[in-house]
């Protein structure tokens, strides 16, 4: 399997140990996102009666979290039960399994930087990406994204907003990755060669605990540099090979082990 | 005739042919492909330029420091603000969420009297005349717990001659109650989260949704050696983070402080205090391991083994949360230790008449309001407080529809938080005193009004706007306001405490566990994604709440399996709880983080008013607390509150 | 009768042929303008009269901000520098007058004193389109909804720092290859101006007088002018610049 490289690789060290899986990464993400609210009724449909209604976030299936918090368990009975809370936004595969399978080329590691890219009016919403990827880190969007009336007008100049019908993920905030080069190329900076903070995502600006970590895995200035190859850091489902550009740290053990996957029958979840 | 007929299908063949050789079929298939892209019901994004404003937002309980950030003027997200200690870059997500929450149909767009809508001037004029009938009979709900807003309504009471200014039920009223009332302390308290080297959190779910929860995070996450301990009856997510969860049942939380205390009394310790003496004896007679152990359930070398953790420390500070008693007894313990406990002074008034902080907290509602008038502000006691409250005629303030607003005869919208001045002063919990000014980001966007500013035109208070107030406030304080609405906060350092004493005889009675009547053991816990007693949930918030909380409309309540094996049930039986004076209904999880005996239900939920994101979805577990009087105290708690479980 | 079928057939040349010159002659001629509705701006703007007339630069309302975005159509906040109405005495003197606010004809004719006092132009034609300015948006706090020939949609991002250091000079070399990119006419002057705004948007529109009508695509709701991807790609290659999907997208 190829793994594709690039000079510069943006990725991030979460540090399960700092989070509490408060949420606020995740609002943050939809704020930046435009990722609608879920409504479960929809006032522009004049034909209720006859239509099913939409889903809310009730149903976890049809919800869009580019960052989505999972919670872990040692699957140890009280009082020796531990939880821990795992964020997972897209892992940015230097080997993605999405990309190969897009039949329309919607999807595609190319740029410099190596975040996945998803072209929204490209993507003719068959999904093969979704079941191809392992981490659950895309969705398709089964509505129409709807605004309660009002709130519409506040919303983010970062990303455009996407139709029923086509499969989103997060992208690591890429139109802040835009704004960082435009500010770096003011500031007559290089713009291949952000420093530390230049570019942030919006989930690693809100955590109140500072654990996600952000920056060029590639570049020693950066403080991922080192974290990434801290000996508690690791990568979900490291076998197979995808080569995520997310990395996690834990200095507690069985953590550690979930993501990689050896907990048969424990019960995280 | 066939000729023609056939002429015209040449020439129609011709044209087919004809126009294969002009652009026209494939622009236009080009042209229908981006119209497929751009459906005129997706909505379009509005460019300009993108600025961050610092201000201040109170959705959550503490309030959060942020910057708004807009786009060509207006807001869209929420930032934090790196440059205020209260935030530190950080954000909760209920504050992530206020600018959408800013724009939600569910805000009150204008005055409102018995359901229909009338001006400002004709709801002051109400207002003047329902307040001359009522004379002293006046009484007010706050639901902000650090704002200068407080100073004006509280001036308000003193003009009419009342002392009825209540707060929602918060720790920060135990802490108080448990310091200045019963120890005869100083200032209020606060913890140095980050300076400290052991934290005994004994209560208080300070990393999920105790105190000035970002300033904690923040605290916690820079505090890279010192080791966080966490002592309550279910694993929240502060324990998830914390290097150690000892499970430690609500009422007995007093008990089990004690119980810690009595090794630290064992190894020498002392306060310089009046009953110094005879608190040793107390603890030492009443609460020796043993007796706690048999009490609440902790082992003996559980509380050794903290007590030697605390003991070898040189920073450490034991953090309450619970009943006075259980403020109490960490007060005493934080005393005995000398560790990371501050007393933080108030900051000067603003308005000469309004009531200081601690004689604001005074009140308790639990025991129940009862008044003429009542004035209720962006509090929702209809919902968390539903039997407690009784009024002639109740004003309520809210920016939202809520319970509260529903069922008012006056409703007045205050405009929402990014929309006018507001200020932070010392939320509870911080360990300097820290005030933060929060100026308008936003135009209006409906009719609404500063509360304090239409207060202040009923009564002479000095002041006309609520501007001036905060004018005078920052003044009182020695802060700049300029330097304030640039988003930087005023911070002087919290001071050593000192209390008269130990309260050893109320403490001795106040600090046994009681427990109400039920077969379980009910362990209410506030997730600030799912709300709190004030706020429900924001828009994009219910993404984010879990199937251990909310599955589809249903709540769903946690305990472990030994419990559910006790009661027959399994993950996703339908149940009843009662407790109380309600009943609510929950779909069982099992999680092993909860204390045997214990079911752990999830407040904030059950809304019966607002948007749909709140309004339905799961129960109200408020309706099933109990409040039970802690006598000795002289104060009510929802600790040790029971419940029944009935399979249904 | 096998005979004459033939022959018919044979004859038929002539209305395929007929049929196909004129759809030949409709689809080059005629239909490709039915595809465009002609939208005018929604006041008139005289770049001449900023420009030429009133000696400003480009860069007094078409400027980098200093985060490296660009601020390209002006705001109500860069036009007030000059056109300084003040929209509250506007609107209190509007009031006093007791006309609606909204009745924007109405207020143009009143001659209110604290808009009429402030206006800059000189000649009537520009004085009503400067009236028309300050009554229908300045004094309204609404921005100018200008027709942007160049719009891209949402999912484009477009940067012009990215751009602002290329010259039309070094682009003449590839004059050939962008034929179909960039108006040949632009490099074709004599000297090349100092500003590359030419390569993409309308050739010297700051000596234009009356702003061109704005060609509406009636499918696509797109400019005539907008460029589309291919072309974006075209110069993206030609210059050696990466042409993954991120490098415009969003």
């Amino acid at each position: 399997m190829h793994v594709k490289e690039f000079k510069i690789k943006w990725g991030m060290v979460i540090d399960i140990d700092k989070c509490t899986g408060c949420g606020a990464c995740m609002v943050g993400c939809q704020v930046e996102n435009n990722i609608a609210p879920m409504t479960k009724s929809d006032p522009y449909n004049y034909a209720q009666a006859l239509t099913k209604d939409r889903d809310d976030a009730s149903n976890k299936l049809r919800t869009l979290t580019w960052m989505n918090v999972y919670e872990l368990s040692n699957g140890k009975a009280f009082p020796e039960h531990e939880t821990a809370y795992l964020p997972r936004p897209c892992m940015q595969c230097g080997n993605p399994a999405c990309v190969p399978v897009c039949p329309v080329v919607a999807t595609d590691k190319n740029e410099e930087g190596g975040i996945v890219s998803q072209i929204y009016p490209r993507c003719i919403g068959c999904r093969y990406c979704m079941a191809a990827c392992p981490y659950h880190a895309r969705y398709f969007n089964w509505w129409d994204p709807l605004w309660p009336e009002g709130m519409d007008k506040g919303l983010s100049p970062a990303a455009s907003v996407r139709p029923r019908g086509v499969v989103e993920k997060c992208n690591f905030c890429h139109s802040r990755y835009m704004e960082a080069k435009n500010q770096a190329r003011m500031d007559g900076e290089d713009p291949m060669n952000l420093s530390e903070g230049a570019y942030t995502t919006a989930c690693q600006e809100i955590c109140p605990t500072g654990a996600i970590h952000f920056g060029d895995l590639n570049n020693p200035e950066h403080a991922v540099h080192e974290l990434h190859k801290s000996p508690n850091a690791f990568r979900l489902l490291e076998k197979l090979g995808l080569s995520p550009q997310v990395y996690y740290m834990s200095e507690r053990e069985w953590v550690r082990k979930q993501g990689d996957n050896y907990n048969a029958g424990g019960s995280g979840h | 005739m066939s000729v023609a007929r056939r002429a015209f299908i040449q020439m129609s063949v011709g044209a087919t042919v004809g126009i294969l050789f002009t652009p026209t079929v494939w622009v236009a298939l080009d042209d229908v492909s981006i119209w497929t892209q751009n459906w005129p019901w997706i909505p379009r994004l509005k460019y300009g330029e993108v600025k961050s404003v610092p201000t201040v937002s109170k959705m959550c309980d503490s309030g959060c420091a942020v910057k708004v950030r807009t786009c060509a003027g207006e807001a869209f997200a929420v930032a934090g603000n790196e440059d205020n200690p209260l935030s530190g870059g950080g954000v909760c997500p209920l504050c992530a969420n206020s600018a959408q929450v800013k724009n939600s149909p569910n805000r009150i767009k204008t005055p409102m009297l018995n359901g229909e809508e009338i001006s400002w001037d004709k709801a002051k004029e109400v207002v003047a005349e329902k307040l001359d009938a009522a004379g002293s009979s006046v009484a007010v709900i706050s639901g902000d717990q650090n704002g200068t807003v407080n100073e004006v309504f509280s001036a308000l009471l003193a003009d009419k001659g009342s002392d009825a200014f209540y707060m929602m039920p918060c720790d920060m009223q135990a802490a108080d109650k448990a310091w200045t009332g019963l120890m005869g302390g100083y200032g209020q308290i606060g913890y140095d989260l980050e300076g400290a080297d052991v934290v005994l959190l004994a209560g208080a779910d300070a990393l999920e949704s105790w105190g000035p929860t970002v300033a904690n995070l923040k605290a916690f996450a820079a505090n890279g050696s010192g080791k966080f301990l966490f002592a309550g009856p279910m694993q929240t997510k502060t324990a998830a983070v914390a290097d150690k969860w000892v499970p430690v049942p609500a009422e007995g939380m007093a008990a089990f402080t004690l119980g810690v205390a009595y090794y630290v009394l064992q190894a020498g310790m002392t306060v310089d205090v009046a009953d110094f003496a005879p608190f040793r004896a107390m603890v030492m007679n009443d609460y020796s391991p043993a007796k706690v152990e048999a009490a609440t359930g902790v082992k003996a070398d559980r509380m050794a083994a903290i007590a030697k953790q605390l003991l070898a420390a040189s920073n450490p500070v034991v953090v309450p949360g619970g009943s006075v008693a259980a403020h109490g007894a960490a007060f005493a313990l934080n005393l005995l230790l000398g560790g990371a406990m501050k007393a933080v002074p108030e900051f000067g008034k603003a308005v000469s008449t309004a009531m200081s902080r601690s004689e604001m907290l005074n009140k308790d509602i639990l025991e129940g309001v009862n008044a003429d008038l009542l004035f209720v502000y962006e509090a929702n006691p209809a919902y968390a407080l539903p039997e407690q409250v009784k009024a002639g005629f109740t004003v309520a303030f809210d920016s939202v529809n809520t319970e509260t607003t529903a069922s008012a005869d006056l409703v007045l919208p205050t405009l929402h938080g990014f929309e006018r001045f507001d200020d932070l002063a010392s939320p509870y919990g911080v360990a300097d005193a820290t005030y933060s000014l929060g100026v308008p980001v936003s135009k209006p966007s409906v009719n609404a009004a500063c509360a304090a500013t239409f207060v202040l035109g009923l009564a002479d208070l000095g002041f006309e706007t609520f501007e001036e107030v905060l004018e005078a406030k920052a003044e009182a304080v020695g802060a700049d306001m300029d330097a304030l609405a640039e988003g930087g906060a005023y911070v002087a350092p919290g001071e050593t405490p000192v209390a008269a004493g130990l309260a050893a005889n109320v403490l001795g009675k106040a600090a046994v566990p009681v427990k109400g009547s039920g077969a379980l053991g009910l362990v209410p816990y506030t997730l600030l994604n799912v709300g709190t007693a004030n706020r429900a949930t924001t828009p994009n918030a219910p993404c984010t709440i879990s199937n251990n909380q909310l599955l589809g409309d249903k709540m769903v309540v946690m305990m472990n399996s030994a419990t559910a094996k006790q009661l027959g049930v399994g993950v996703g039986s339908k149940v009843k709880l009662s407790g109380g004076n309600g009943e609510c209904e929950a779909l069982v999880q099992v999680f092993e983080g909860v204390l045997t005996g214990a079911v752990a239900a999830p407040l904030g939920m059950g809304h019966t008013v607002g948007d749909e994101f709140s309004k339905g979805k799961g129960d109200n577990v408020y309706k099933i607390l109990t409040v039970s009087s802690e006598a000795a105290a002289g104060a009510s708690t929802w600790a040790g509150s029971t419940v029944n479980v009935a399979k249904i | 009768m096998e005979e004459r079928r033939a022959s018919k057939r044979c004859g038929g040349v002539l209305p395929f042929i007929i049929g196909f010159l004129a759809t030949c002659v409709l689809g080059w001629a005629v239909i490709p303008g039915l595809f465009f509705d002609k939208v005018e701006q929604p006041v008139w703007f005289s770049h001449a009269v900023h420009v030429d007339g009133q000696g400003m630069d480009c860069e007094s309302c078409h400027y980098f901000r200093d985060d490296g975005s660009y601020a390209g159509f002006p705001t109500n906040e860069v036009c007030a520098e000059c056109h300084a109405v003040d929209p509250e005495e506007a609107m209190e003197a509007i009031a006093e007058a007791g006309i609606d606010p909204s009745d924007y004809d109405a207020i143009m004719k009143a001659e209110i004193g604290a808009i009429e006092d402030n206006l800059a132009s000189g000649d009537d034609d520009m004085m009503a389109a400067e009236r028309e300015y300050v009554v229908k948006y300045l004094i309204q706090g609404k921005e100018v909804p200008w027709l942007n020939y160049q719009f891209q949609p949402d999912n484009v991002y477009f940067s012009h720092a990215a751009h602002k250091d290329m010259t039309i000079e070094d682009m003449a070399e590839l004059k050939k290859e962008l034929s179909d990119v960039v108006d040949p006419s632009v490099f074709e002057a004599e000297e090349f101006p100092e500003q590359n705004c030419n390569l993409c948007h309308m050739k010297d529109i700051h000596l234009n007088d009356v702003p061109p009508a704005f060609q509406r695509n009636i499918l696509s709701g797109y400019s005539k002018m907008t460029m589309k991807m291919w072309k974006c790609e075209r110069c993206h290659a030609l210059k050696g610049q990466p042409n993954a999907c991120y490098t415009c997208h969003k």
